[in-house]
């Protein structure tokens, strides 16, 4: 069974966001694997492990430095890589038009994702993949099981668990509770050095949607604090939300 | 005489006695002595034979003066022995008394082939008084030594085997024979004598011998020369075997422990440096012959004296790790299950399968198959050890325990890929964001503004002014928010007392120590290759380091990589203002327990100045049995903060246990130096639920209270 995962190269889940000329500035900040995708990488070397898969290929749509997310991805475990060169202002459609297109080629019988970027969080990739394939899909998925070319999945579902079963070839999306990504070992690393990764121009399709503009959220200002007895602190406290924070009340 | 014998003569006119005197065929023992130096020699080649196995690389030739300055020290002066002083005297005695003894048999031998040294008169009677009063002390040696393990038997000593009962037995017999002779004599010579006083020098010269002569008050001369003769031969035959045995047996550390004394490691405590990691193609031990002869030349020095056993936090709080049985003596018994193994492969350069298909029944495990890290060792071992060194500083024998613990995690990690996902959590933070909390690194100096110091500090690559000392505040000052009011207090304090100094804020990284001591020495190195650069970028001369780890890695870590900076722990620097009058504190009139934190104290050595500070603010200082030297970790070293720690059946975690000891004197404050300590005592102070009478405040802190 061969077994596809997209991966997307994000900004460290830790970096400080600044906007430059009405864009996000980039300077200084890490880039890391898509923490959901990463839960799928692993996903599909567990599977290899277990023998269920035979080989694990990571594709990646993305500027050229996406490819240290591939080489992360096979430091980990996986076998070959794909880099579909794309603009990074591609948008949701774009990039699942230019996945679909080497997925297409490559015919895996399944393929992984997670289901949403830590980045811009639109959560829309996978979902469209499969639709542009004509594949079945299931979203948000903490365990799979494959058996006779079946994928028994449990979902994330409000309160609760779904548990499905889906014919392969399907895609499927990862929720972060699937599995704890392993650290890629120096060994690891050396050997992805060696491991064969392929680039590709992606498709050229039109973005569909048209970013106006970003903003970063206010910032916050300091709390008060009022101590005293309820009696005193509470007269002070609203006070404070009448005419400092100018709270507006409607009856 | 080559047939027949000198016969012993009732006293001399000029006291002294005949060597060899009725005992036949005496000089026989000359060839004898041969059997003994033949198995020394022998047992040397392969000790000589089994550390060249060791394929990884350790040099120690360097610095001979103090190489013979340390043999000398350590042999004679017995220093690290007599650190725990009843069984350590013990076996100064022990040590001094058959050192005497050999001297003096070497000297009645060459006063026997040469005549000289002239053991004659009034030398004979005091050099034969000193060798008799030696030959005592050591009997006491021994005999308290065997009340110790037999009787007393502390925990220390939970491995006892029978060779160590023979081994006692043998020594002792030497020296209770060696009088029995003499006594054996003094009464012949009694008996032969004309008169008392013809031989009573001997009463001088023999004061224990005499006691023993009591022994044949009522023999015939004939049978106390039979008794002499027989015993004689006797003791030499004890004495032949117990040195043939020296190589075989523990014993071996008679000669591995003056080696080890000549080969410890010199440099100020540190991890292996791993030069060119770029080009590496294995990384750490896996197997047992990849350490390096030092490790191997290690395994076969353990004595078995339990110390480190005794002082290790791990031990003592129930867990895997026992440095002295489920460490070095697992290693040991490895190494000598495997040895044949590899000596044969090395011999016939067969593949190591082979050896182990033909050798060796199916149902046994060949030590070949055995595997190092996960059937000897045991990855909980290897994960159990906080690094505190406690372990290597008590070692008689300088033994390199956390060395060779790093080595094997450098393998769990950068090979097996094969950690604790606490562990890769820390590591992935300090790989993308320079520390291991994670927190963003573009808000490494935003504790400034936060804590409100910002005017105060020397932000070089916003403000770029001039200074004298960087301060390296390092990632918990950055990052954690109890202690980034330690980072305030010392920022006010050095501000207070005119001290030029600048923060390099963001460009500043974690120094990599968790990162190392976890065993990712490739992040480590990243690490400290960026910092040296940056340091030395903004041409830095001076350096005071907040958290103990950053001090243990910049001032004697950053060396290997040719980062050579003056580098001062905080604590260091206040004591020096404070001597200097820039800040006077007064009096703070406060009960305290001082925890030192390991890689200030045992690491580095920096007991003193610390409590100077803390005295200079008025502090009462509660001294607790566990402190300086013999202080006991919180349990977060060695990346061990990073990772969680279960408490085993029957015991308290490792902060909770030192926490106890801390709170045995009922202090009103608990003073640290370290952010890890300072978290994990404070833990252990909320577990004991005495975080309303006992607070835990950093030596910072406690200053800048004593000054307002």
């Amino acid at each position: 069974m061969k077994v596809l995962v997209c991966v997307k190269q994000t900004f460290d889940t830790e970096a400080k966001i600044e906007l430059k000329d009405g864009k996000i500035n980039d300077a200084g900040i890490n880039l890391i694997i898509n923490p959901y995708d990463e839960v799928a990488v692993e996903g599909a070397i567990q599977l290899k492990e277990k023998k269920v898969a035979k080989e694990v290929v990571v594709v990646s749509a993305g500027a050229d430095t996406a490819m240290d997310a591939i080489r992360t991805a096979l430091a980990m475990g996986a076998d070959r890589g794909i880099l579909v060169k794309q603009d990074v202002d591609a948008d949701e459609y774009a990039r699942a038009v230019a996945l679909a297109e080497v997925i297409k080629k490559e015919n895996p019988d399944l393929i992984l994702a997670g289901h949403v970027a830590a980045d811009d969080g639109s959560s829309q990739v996978p979902t469209r993949i499969a639709e542009i394939l004509g594949l079945p899909h299931v979203n948000v998925i903490t365990n799979l099981e494959i058996a006779d070319g079946v994928a028994t999945v449990d979902c994330e579902a409000d309160g609760g668990t779904a548990t499905y079963e889906v014919k392969l070839p399907a895609v499927i999306s990862s929720q972060v509770s699937w599995n704890e990504p392993r650290y890629p070992s120096m060994k690891g690393i050396m050997q992805a050095k060696k491991k064969p990764v392929e680039t590709v121009d992606a498709v050229a399709v039109e973005n569909k949607v048209k970013v106006l503009e970003y903003a970063l959220p206010e910032a916050k200002t300091a709390g008060i604090k009022i101590e005293d007895d309820p009696e005193v602190a509470a007269p002070q406290l609203a006070d404070w939300m009448l005419n400092t924070a100018k709270i507006e009340v409607v009856k | 005489m080559i047939f027949g014998y000198t016969p012993l003569e009732g006293g001399y006119d000029v006291p002294m006695r005949v060597v060899g005197a009725n005992i036949p065929y005496d000089w026989l023992v000359y060839v004898f002595m041969f059997i003994p130096i033949a198995f020394i020699i022998y047992g040397f080649y392969r000790y000589v034979v089994r550390w060249q196995l060791a394929k990884g690389e350790i040099h120690r030739n360097d610095q001979v003066g103090k190489r013979i300055g340390s043999f000398l020290l350590y042999t004679f002066a017995q220093l690290r022995v007599v650190k725990k002083p009843v069984p350590g005297w013990m076996h100064f005695f022990l040590f001094w008394g058959f050192l005497v003894l050999f001297i003096a048999a070497g000297v009645d031998a060459a006063h026997h082939w040469i005549g000289w040294p002239p053991v004659e008169g009034s030398f004979y009677v005091n050099f034969s008084w000193l060798v008799d009063v030696f030959g005592l002390l050591a009997m006491i040696g021994i005999i308290v030594l065997a009340l110790i393990r037999y009787v007393q038997k502390p925990d220390r000593l939970n491995d006892t085997k029978a060779s160590d009962g023979w081994i006692i037995l043998l020594v002792f017999l030497i020296l209770f024979t060696g009088y029995v002779i003499e006594g054996a004599r003094i009464a012949a010579q009694i008996q032969l004598s004309t008169s008392i006083e013809q031989i009573a020098y001997e009463q001088s010269a023999s004061p224990i011998g005499w006691v023993f002569a009591g022994m044949f008050a009522g023999a015939t001369v004939d049978a106390a020369l039979i008794w002499h003769r027989v015993l004689w031969w006797f003791h030499m035959a004890l004495a032949f075997t117990t040195l043939s045995l020296i190589p075989f047996t523990k014993l071996w550390h008679i000669i591995g422990g003056a080696l080890a004394y000549i080969f410890r490691d010199l440099e100020p405590s540190s991890c292996r440096m791993v030069e060119n990691i770029e080009e590496a193609e294995t990384f750490g031990v896996e197997n047992i012959e990849e350490f390096g002869w030092k490790d191997i030349f290690d395994l076969d020095n353990c004595i078995r004296c339990g110390r480190c056993q005794e002082v290790c936090p791990a031990y003592n709080t129930g867990k895997a790790l026992n440095p002295k049985l489920t460490l070095i003596q697992a290693m040991k018994k490895h190494m000598d299950e495997k040895e044949p193994y590899l000596l044969a492969l090395k011999d016939q350069g067969v593949v190591a399968e082979e050896v182990a298909m033909t050798e060796e029944a199916d149902e046994v495990v060949s030590p070949m198959e055995q595997s190092l890290l996960y059937d000897i060792v045991t990855p909980e071992v290897i994960w159990d050890c906080t690094n505190c060194r406690a372990c290597m500083e008590v070692c008689p024998m300088f033994i390199e325990h956390i060395p060779k613990i790093v080595e094997m995690r450098r393998n769990l990690v950068m090979w097996q890929g094969d950690m604790s996902s606490e562990a890769q959590g820390a590591l992935t933070n300090m790989e993308r964001n320079y520390n291991p909390w994670g927190v963003g690194w573009a808000s490494r100096a935003d504790w400034l503004n936060e804590r409100g110091v910002r005017e105060m500090v020397n932000l070089l690559p916003e403000d770029g002014g001039e200074f004298e000392y960087l301060l390296y505040a390092g990632c918990a000052v950055a990052f954690d928010d109890r202690y980034k009011r330690v980072g305030e207090a010392l920022v006010k304090l050095l501000n207070q007392a005119g001290v030029s100094f600048g923060y390099l804020g963001t460009e500043e990284f974690c120094c990599g120590d968790s990162a190392r001591r976890l065993g990712n020495e490739y992040l480590y190195q990243i690490l400290a290759a960026q910092n040296i650069e940056t340091f030395n970028n903004y041409n830095v001369k001076k350096i005071i380091v907040v958290c103990p780890h950053g001090y243990n890695t910049l001032k004697n870590e950053y060396p290997q990589m040719d980062g050579n900076y003056e580098v001062y722990h905080y604590t260091e620097i206040l004591a020096q203002l404070v001597a200097q009058g820039k800040l006077k504190p007064s009096s703070l009139g406060v009960k305290a327990s001082y925890h030192d934190s390991c890689f200030l104290g045992r690491h580095n050595g920096v007991y003193d100045q610390p409590r100077s500070v803390l005295r200079a603010a008025g502090l009462n200082i509660a001294e607790i049995g566990q402190s300086k030297a013999n202080g006991f970790c919180c349990g977060a070293g060695g990346g061990r903060m990073w990772l969680e720690e279960e408490a085993a059946e029957g015991y308290k975690r490792i902060n909770e246990t030192r926490t106890d000891q801390l709170l045995s004197t009922n202090p009103e404050m608990i003073v640290t130096n370290c952010p890890f300590c300072l978290t994990m005592i404070n833990d252990g102070v909320k577990g004991a639920e005495k975080e309303e009478s006992v607070k835990v405040y950093d030596v910072a802190e406690v200053l800048l209270q004593s000054l307002q």
